[in-house]
């Protein structure tokens, strides 16, 4: 995994991660949530992640903030995503991007990760309306990860 | 490790706790990606081999 990362701050559900973001843009917040749901009777989360708009206190999945660190954050992610994990190891994670940019992103955070990530989570992408183990060079439309058993 | 704030390089990191993260739950485009989320799982389902793992 990438080394360098962004400390992180959790409220104590654990739903909920801040960083910031340093770099020519200046700082700026970052905000993962992990989001509750179920489908056809499958508790699981849905990964949120956006800047924090700190004018109006909402999030923005759709800003480009070029603040030229885009591998620490991806990393930082990462780490976030096995940090939860670890905490709710029987409940899958479930994150796609807003846009095909963004879910490209995606990719290349895990990719660029996939030695440790895979070490402690299985992950799967979506692709050809099937769910399949995550390979790298591959372009998936959702990502799917569960830690792994004991 | 240092202060929030600043890169740290430990391999996995382990998040501070804190009650000044607020929580997001509330927020709409947090709402709306759970919903998009729920929406396509049900259309698409589960990876089979990670539902018999869990």
């Amino acid at each position: 995994m990438h080394n360098e990362k962004y400390d992180c701050l959790a409220n104590r559900n654990f739903l909920n991660y801040e960083f910031e973001s340093y770099g020519p843009k200046g700082s700026i917040k970052k905000v993962v949530r992990f989001s509750p749901q179920n489908a056809d009777g499958i508790t699981y989360f849905n990964l949120g992640f956006g800047d924090l708009n700190t004018a109006t206190g909402e999030i923005d999945d759709l800003s480009i903030s070029d603040n030229k660190d885009k591998d620490i954050v991806l990393s930082t992610i990462a780490s976030i995503v096995i940090d939860f994990t670890s905490v709710f190891p029987d409940i899958m994670v479930y994150a796609k991007g807003s846009t095909s940019s963004r879910n490209r992103l995606y990719q290349m955070g895990i990719a660029a990760n996939l030695e440790e990530i895979t070490a402690l989570v299985e992950v799967f992408g979506f692709k050809d309306n099937t769910w399949k183990p995550f390979e790298k060079n591959i372009n998936y439309e959702a990502f799917i990860v569960l830690r792994k058993q004991k | 490790m240092k202060q929030y704030g600043g890169k740290q390089e430990e391999k996995i990191i382990k998040a501070k706790l804190s009650d000044d993260v607020k929580d997001y739950g509330n927020d709409p485009f947090f709402i709306k990606k759970a919903e998009q989320s729920k929406a396509f799982l049900e259309k698409h389902g589960f990876p089979k081999e990670l539902v018999a793992k869990r």
